[in-house]
């Protein structure tokens, strides 16, 4: 038995059904074995959308996605893609082809020190030194990635290895990490003064964040917030926790988030901090959630805590477990008179937004809005349909706009990648085949990862792909119109391609918005079947996120 | 003010790259860093001289415990350590300036540990402050080169001592103590119970023998 074939039989018991990669010489001796298993290899276009169709996959199975690509060039190319994972807390084991044992740091034909490479956004990395040492080093890396605060994990596999035979196989069933034990129950004591301090709040508030999808916590927090009538609000990477018209909710906060979100969180009295950072996309100023506020921070990394701001009540471990313990404790709250003020705040909010689109439609502009569409888009969807939405305006306006029932929102937060979005479709999509899945991009980032449109032709991978198209980049167009003056230079994109052509030679359907009463009609088409399509929505590239 | 942290990690391939890359891609500081096995071949003590304010300390505490190979780190305080730099120093020095050099030596207790026809190589071996004052010392002297190695430290007594056990279990003293006292217990036990068994066998076998 080779290395090759142990490495594919531990995945078998990892119980891995789809792993995402590209080939070359130095992973050939694993794609070989993977021949003789049930493992389904999807071939990317490029090895950093493995990464992200891996990302897409393992948020919505929640499981650790699998990526497997060559060395050198191959395994920098994966680079932009496992730090994206790392940002974002996604579980993903990577393998990486590595030249041979004896040659390495020899600077021979594709050979890249990636473990080195990769260190600061890995959670552990591997360099496989024996093939006797797999079975172990497998067991390990997905008990890593996929548990405390999750992240990607990198296992560098020189070729000899790949190659070298092993006298007997056998995976252990069991795991006992010397090192590393993450915390998953909750403090009890901390717990009690959780409660109390509930108790004695008049203005909760909870900050929602992409730890609770990630611990799979959405229906504890719905029911913790619908029991003691306590409004939420969420992170960029927490939309979706709680629905978006849920009369508990009050929206996105931070920068790009709604005023009456961030409003709510600057007069709360009390805030918990659910499986968020406090990052400074969210929390511009974190002094203000300190200064006469009870701040409590639940998250399963107790590096996250106290990093930003110091809490007055800190709790780390995993979010699901801490609110099934909580439920069992009796909270009286009274928080009617506050959640009417939140209620007013929106009404107000949501006025003004009326009022703005209609402004903006006296001007007599007929193109779509953008804000506008991403609400109706998400409406003419199913209900539990999945969104992936990459970087930008588009990302911005679909924050703002886009309505989450039963569905899940899924973005690139803490990196920001552009091109995100149309992989972690097709991972989503494979993850869900009997879900919705639709990728709103940009003209900017679509056209980064378009050559996945390949991939989801080669597999019939039957995704929903949305542009938005300006012309622009548009995010930073803006940002140089704003604060350089109009002085824009590199935001501008041309005529861009004719994507009608494009979508024809994918042999996808093809939808164009070119005006605002275009729209119900043309997501009517775009959605109708199951088909891969894309629908290419014109807007005014003065409009601002 | 410097902090000493204590660092006890798996003695794995690239776990010192590890520590010191997480220092410098967060932005703490290391004025010095020494690494080098325990008793148990296993583990590798890592002491680090770093300095920072409470909220930095905290974080270096926090973000060096959630690296997969650190099994431990704790603050060695100054009052309840030893902390111990050696420093070899080359001096020029002729035949007329030994003697001075070797006086000073001698008050330091360092040693004399080459002798050149121009130079001396000093060894000397103390906390930090000692090592700095007999530096100063040597100021009428020509320094040509200095090495040290940074400090080593340990906590006083035994209230400290870290035991890890073969599952891994990082546990002070106290715990260690109480964990040896049931193991003791549960072994007599064993015992009382193996030869209460052997007892009973033993009658059997006079029973059938009868």
């Amino acid at each position: 038995m080779t290395g090759a074939e142990v490495l594919v039989k531990c995945l078998e018991k990892e119980g891995v059904e789809l792993l995402f990669g590209y080939p070359g010489v130095a992973i050939c001796p694993f794609f070989d074995a993977l021949l003789d298993t049930q493992i389904r290899p999807v071939l990317v276009r490029e090895e950093q959308n493995a990464a992200h169709a891996a990302s897409g996959y393992a948020r919505m199975t929640g499981n650790c996605g699998v990526v497997a690509v060559t060395s050198g060039p191959g395994a920098t190319n994966l680079i932009t893609g496992i730090a994206t994972a790392f940002a974002d807390s996604i579980p993903l084991v990577c393998f990486t082809g590595q030249v041979e044992s004896h040659l390495l740091g020899n600077d021979v034909f594709q050979e890249a020190d990636i473990s080195g490479a990769c260190e600061s956004f890995v959670k552990y990395s591997y360099i496989v030194r024996r093939a006797a040492d797999i079975p172990q080093i497998i067991k390990e890396a997905f008990y890593i990635a996929g548990s405390g605060r999750k992240g990607p994990v990198l296992i560098d596999l020189p070729m000899d290895i790949q190659l070298e035979e092993v006298q007997r196989f056998s995976y252990p069933k069991e795991l006992s990490m010397r090192t590393y034990k993450p915390t998953v129950k909750g403090n009890g004591a901390q717990i009690k003064r959780v409660i109390s301090q509930l108790k004695d709040a008049r203005r909760p508030i909870m900050c929602v964040g992409g730890g609770v999808h990630l611990s799979g916590a959405e229906a504890e927090i719905r029911r913790f917030a619908e029991a003691h009538q306590i409004p939420v609000v969420s992170t960029m990477m927490g939309i979706g926790v709680m629905p978006t018209e849920h009369p508990l909710y009050f929206g996105m906060v931070g920068n790009n988030g709604h005023v009456y979100g961030n409003r709510a969180m600057n007069e709360a009295d009390l805030i918990m901090m659910v499986g968020a950072r406090v990052a400074d996309r969210s929390i511009s100023q974190p002094d203000l959630i300190m200064t006469g506020k009870i701040m409590i921070h639940i998250d399963v990394d107790p590096a996250e805590i106290g990093k930003i701001a110091g809490p007055n009540t800190p709790l780390v471990g995993d979010i699901r477990t801490i609110f099934r313990e909580m439920e069992k404790h009796e909270i009286q709250t009274t928080t009617s008179a506050w959640l009417r003020t939140l209620q007013g705040y929106k009404t107000d909010g949501a006025d003004r937004e009326v009022q703005n689109r209609r402004s903006r439609s006296i001007k007599g502009k007929t193109l779509a809005d953008p804000a506008q569409f991403l609400r109706e888009l998400s409406l003419a969807m199913k209900k539990d349909a999945i969104v992936t939405v990459d970087v930008g305006q588009n990302q911005m306006w679909a924050c703002a706009n886009y309505v989450v029932r039963d569905g899940s929102f899924l973005t690139s937060g803490g990196m920001g990648t552009m091109g995100y979005a149309l992989p972690a479709a097709m991972g989503a999509k494979l993850a869900c085949p009997k879900k919705q899945v639709v990728a709103v991009c940009g003209d900017g980032g679509f056209q980064m990862t378009m050559m996945e449109l390949g991939t989801m032709e080669q597999y019939g991978i039957p995704a929903k792909v949305v542009i938005l198209k300006n012309r622009t980049l548009g995010l930073v167009y803006q940002y140089q119109k704003l604060r350089f003056k109009k002085r824009y230079i590199v935001t501008e994109l041309g005529d861009t391609p004719d994507f009608e052509k494009l979508a024809e030679a994918y042999r996808m359907q093809y939808f164009h918005i070119g005006s605002q009463e275009e729209t119900q009609d043309a997501l009517q088409a775009f959605l109708a079947d199951e088909k891969s399509a894309m629908l290419v929505c014109d807007i005014d590239p003065e409009a601002l996120a | 003010m410097n902090r000493v942290f204590q660092i006890i990690v798996d003695n794995t391939s690239g776990v010192l790259s590890r520590i010191s890359g997480l220092f410098s891609r967060r932005g703490y500081n290391i004025e010095s860093i020494t690494a080098g096995v325990t008793a148990d071949p296993r583990f590798t003590r890592i002491t680090i001289v770093t300095s920072g304010d409470e909220g930095i300390l905290e974080q270096i505490e926090k973000q060096v415990s959630k690296l997969v190979d650190v099994r431990d780190i704790k603050e060695l305080k100054p009052n309840e350590s030893v902390y111990r730099e050696l420093c070899m120093i080359k001096v020029r020095a002729n035949a007329k300036e030994r003697q001075g050099v070797i006086a000073l030596t001698n008050i330091f207790r360092g040693n004399i540990i080459d002798v050149g026809r121009q130079s001396l190589m000093v060894e000397i071996v103390g906390s930090q402050d000692k090592v700095d004052a007999f530096m100063n010392l040597l100021d009428g002297y020509e320094i040509l080169e200095v090495a040290r190695t940074g400090i080593a430290a340990l906590a006083r007594g035994i209230e400290h001592v870290l035991y890890i056990d073969d599952d891994g279990s990082v546990s002070g003293w106290t715990e260690h103590a109480k964990k040896e006292q049931e193991r003791a217990a549960r072994e007599l036990e064993e015992q009382a119970a193996a030869e209460a068994a052997k007892e009973k066998t033993a009658a059997k076998n006079k029973k059938t023998a009868k």
